[in-house]
């Protein structure tokens, strides 16, 4: 532990892990005020400018090079320039949106955060969008996470999400269709919720994937203004068709350091972590709810000798067979002959799988795991932090990634599986 | 055209070039085989199994190869491959071999047919006819 006296206008800069406890005076971390009598927890792989706006004393509870003196801020005084002009460009009773655009590692959650704070601060009613279900900041990995902000915050990922949608995937290649229906959902709340909406998005900006994604993502949301953090030209030819009033250009700060793929998915697994902590293991019967994004439930009943579960699906799809090992032609034998196509899953690979839970108007109540799908009862048991009312889960939707127990991750189940 | 919404497209171009580069049947199906395992160990990133697909093979000179090692010999048109039991100065000893060997010319009793498979090349044509085209002329 050791004190520190800033004088007003000092910049310093914070490696996590730390703890920062204002004793008197005023900082300001990412353009959120921290008072005295106020503490600041900075997380270990993070680091945060530190501004005094005022003489300021401060109780650090960081190894000394943690916390070291910059000669100027870092924030460039654009990004300011930047929140003014959008909270002038807001008009009242219409959604302003923000895109945000860069590759990974550009920086583009911290220029968020901030600018949300001072946005905030020029009492507007902001929501941030997280559509980065790889490096989620804003509800658990796999999901968009959308924070209705009620007052400035450091870090984005200590707010409990204000909406999620399950994504089902750390990326959205193969998962086009939701990430698409996501925004859609996403835009619909915002639009009943907030003056301006900042959207994160993934760093996936090149490429057929990334082209074709970020395009329709632009043509999709209309955005009021693109922000484009980039190193050099990268991401202007997704911007070629928007007039140049609507382009904002921002070069990535030389402090934004790179992750590694293990970091990165170490970073994602603290994050699923602390959102499964208070999980519970709940039953739910197949009778209460319907099902989403597979096959199983959807058809006709249709009890064939030999397995767990089969069901008719519709037209040219055939029959769904749930089996408890590999199907072998002695076990079809005196089965029906005209079961069309057979759409064999061996039960117990579900184990893991990431579902979401939603209620009747199709909104998340919370994200879980899937222990199993249990044949003999006939119910699904999941483990979820939901504290709510059983009886509100009226839909399991089904993503492809598996996690354990903690949140770790645990690979994944090919889409359409069953 | 637009844009691809997936990259398993990349993976048939491989699977060209496979067939392309490579006579050893053996080789072609192990390579296959290590294609489906990547597939299904990382089913949501098709992208991901092609990046990988390069280094599943990789040629060395013939002295490098170690004891242990499954090697696939190509020398003119015949094949060998098996696992390296022992090295000496001039050559390596293999077990578990297969051969596989081109001749002009070759006579089979009906006896010595466990299995006899023919190819399709009108399947496209039999199931869905409409997806059959003239080719334009190029010019």
């Amino acid at each position: 532990m050791n004190n520190q006296t800033l004088k007003q206008n000092d910049f310093y800069l914070l490696v996590g892990p730390a703890s920062l406890s204002v004793q008197s005076g005023e900082v300001e971390v990412i353009a959120a005020g921290i008072k005295a009598g106020q503490t600041l927890e900075v997380p270990s792989g993070k680091r945060v400018p530190v501004k005094a706006i005022s003489d300021a004393s401060l109780e650090l509870k960081a190894p000394p090079e943690s916390f070291s003196k910059m000669e100027t801020s870092s924030i460039p005084e654009e990004w300011d320039n930047l929140a003014g002009r959008i909270a002038s460009g807001h008009i009242m009773g219409r959604l302003y949106n923000v895109m945000v655009l860069g590759e990974v590692d550009t920086g583009k959650t911290f220029f968020c955060t901030y600018l949300a704070n001072r946005l905030i601060e020029k009492k507007k009613r902001i929501g941030v969008l997280d559509c980065d279900t790889g490096q989620s900041d804003i509800g658990p990995p796999g999901a968009f996470g959308m924070l209705v902000m009620n007052s400035p915050t450091v870090f984005l990922s200590e707010e409990p999400a204000t909406h999620l949608y399950m994504l089902g995937a750390h990326s959205p290649g193969l998962h086009f269709l939701p990430a698409m229906t996501g925004l859609s959902y996403m835009l619909e709340k915002a639009r009943a919720g907030v003056d301006v909406l900042i959207i994160d998005t993934t760093g996936w900006v090149q490429g057929d994937g990334g082209r074709a994604l970020k395009k329709a993502k632009l043509d999709f949301i209309k955005p009021d203004l693109v922000v484009l953090m980039q190193r050099g030209n990268e991401l202007e030819h997704l911007v070629k068709h928007l007039p140049s009033s609507k382009v904002v250009r921002l070069p990535v700060s030389k402090k934004a350091s790179p992750t590694s793929q293990m970091e990165r998915k170490s970073l994602r697994e603290l994050v699923s972590k602390r959102y499964f902590k208070n999980s519970r293991v709940f039953e739910i019967p197949f009778k209460q709810i319907i099902t989403d994004r597979c096959y199983f439930l959807s058809g006709t009943p249709l009890p064939l000798e030999g397995t767990l579960h089969s069901e008719r699906l519709s037209g040219w799809e055939g029959t769904l067979v749930i089996s408890s090992g590999p199907l072998l032609m002695e076990m079809t034998k005196g089965w029906p002959k005209d079961l069309g196509r057979i759409m064999n899953f061996v039960s117990g690979h579900e184990k893991g799988l990431l579902i979401a839970f939603l209620d009747e108007n199709q909104d998340v109540l919370a994200l879980g795991r899937l222990e199993e799908i249990d044949f003999l009862n006939n119910c699904f048991r999941v483990r979820a932090p939901f504290p709510g009312d059983l009886n509100s889960i009226k839909c399991i939707q089904f993503g492809s990634v598996k996690v354990t127990e903690n949140g770790e991750e645990a690979g994944f189940l090919e889409p359409g599986s069953f | 055209m637009t844009f691809k919404e997936t990259d398993f497209p990349s993976i048939f171009k491989f699977l060209k070039s496979i067939l392309r580069e490579e006579s050893d049947p053996v080789l072609i199906k192990d390579i296959l085989q290590q294609l489906i395992k990547l597939y299904e160990d990382v089913p949501l990133y098709p992208g991901i199994t092609h990046m990988c697909l390069g280094g599943i093979t990789k040629s060395l000179p013939a002295r490098e190869v170690l004891v242990g090692q499954r090697i696939y010999i190509r020398n003119k048109g015949d094949c060998y491959i098996g696992t390296v039991e022992s090295k000496d100065s001039d050559g390596v000893t293999l077990k578990h071999v297969k051969i596989v060997t081109s001749e002009d010319e070759l006579e089979v009793g009906f006896k010595e047919m466990e299995k006899v498979t023919v190819l399709n090349e009108k399947i496209l044509e039999e199931l869905w006819p409409s997806l059959v085209f003239k080719k334009e002329v190029e010019r």
